[in-house]
C-alpha cells in the first residue's frame, strides 16, 4: 500500500479493507441463509455436496485475490 | 424424506426438476455478466484510455471487479438453490409440487390423483420442442386450481406417469 494516497485521516487500504470486510460478513450470512436450505431441504445428494464445495471454493478464491490485491494496492 | 412428509405407505414413483437448459440460461447469464467488465476494460486499454491512469486506481478497479464477482457468485447459487428445491413428486397416492420462490417463501401443494381432473402439457417454441422440456398443468376438480410445474423435462413422459397412477388409484378405489 502506497502510504501517500489518504483520504483525510484514513488510506485507500483502510477503506478498501472496510469494503472488503462488509462483503465478506454479507457473503458468511448469505452462505449460512443458503446452507440452510441445503441442509434442510435436500437429501444431502452428491450433488449438493459438489454445489456446497464449488461455492466456498469459488468464495475463498475471490476472498483471497482481494486480500492479496489489498496487501500490494 | 427431507423434502415433504410421506404417508407410511406412500411411495415416490418419480421426481420431475426443472429443465437443465433452465440452468444453463443463468449460467450464461452470469457468465456474461462477469466478463462483461473485464471485455470493456480490455476495449479501454485497446484505445489507450486507460494508458495514465496510475496504477493504484487500476488495483482499485480491479478490487470492485472482484467484489463484483462476489455479488455474482452469490446470484448464481441463490438462482441454483431456487432451481434445485423446485421439484415434482410423483407418488403412488398423490401429486406433490414443492415450489422455492427465492429464498424466504416455500409452496407446497399436495394434490390426490381422485382429485385431478385434467392433465395439460404445453410445449412452446423452438428450444422446448427440440430439448424436450415444456409447461404441464394440472386441473383439479371442484375448486377450479391447477398447479403448473413450468420447464419439466419430457412433459408427455410425466403426463403418462400421473395418468397411469390416476388410473392405478381409481381402479383401487373402485375394489
Amino acid at each position: 500500500m502506497d502510504p501517500s494516497i489518504l483520504l483525510g485521516d484514513i488510506s485507500i487500504q483502510q477503506i478498501l479493507l472496510g469494503i472488503l470486510s462488509a462483503v465478506f460478513l454479507f457473503f458468511i450470512v448469505m452462505s449460512i441463509i443458503l446452507y440452510y436450505h441445503w441442509r434442510k431441504y435436500t437429501e444431502r445428494a452428491s450433488t449438493v455436496i459438489f454445489a456446497e464445495f464449488i461455492y466456498l471454493t469459488g468464495g475463498a478464491i475471490l476472498f483471497s485475490s482481494a486480500l492479496i490485491l489489498i496487501g500490494i494496492i | 424424506m427431507k423434502i415433504v412428509t410421506l404417508d407410511s405407505d406412500e411411495k415416490i414413483l418419480k421426481k420431475v426438476r426443472r429443465h437443465w437448459f433452465i440452468m444453463f440460461k443463468a449460467t450464461f447469464g452470469a457468465v456474461l455478466m462477469a466478463i462483461i467488465p473485464f471485455v470493456l476494460w480490455q476495449v479501454l486499454v485497446y484505445v489507450d484510455f486507460v494508458k495514465n491512469i496510475p496504477l493504484e486506481i487500476k488495483e482499485i478497479v480491479l478490487f470492485v471487479y472482484i467484489m463484483y464477482l462476489v455479488f455474482i457468485w452469490i446470484s448464481y447459487f441463490i438462482i441454483w438453490t431456487d432451481y434445485y428445491l423446485d421439484i415434482w413428486l410423483i407418488t403412488n397416492k398423490r401429486v406433490i409440487d414443492v415450489e422455492q420462490l427465492g429464498l424466504f417463501r416455500r409452496e407446497v401443494i399436495s394434490l390426490r390423483y381422485d382429485r385431478i381432473q385434467d392433465v395439460t402439457v404445453i410445449t412452446n417454441g423452438i428450444i422446448q420442442t427440440v430439448l424436450h422440456f415444456g409447461k404441464i398443468h394440472l386441473q383439479t376438480a371442484g375448486e377450479r386450481r391447477k398447479i403448473i410445474l413450468r420447464d419439466a423435462p419430457y412433459p408427455e413422459e410425466v403426463k403418462r406417469a400421473i395418468l397411469e397412477q390416476a388410473n392405478l388409484f381409481e381402479t383401487r378405489s373402485n375394489l
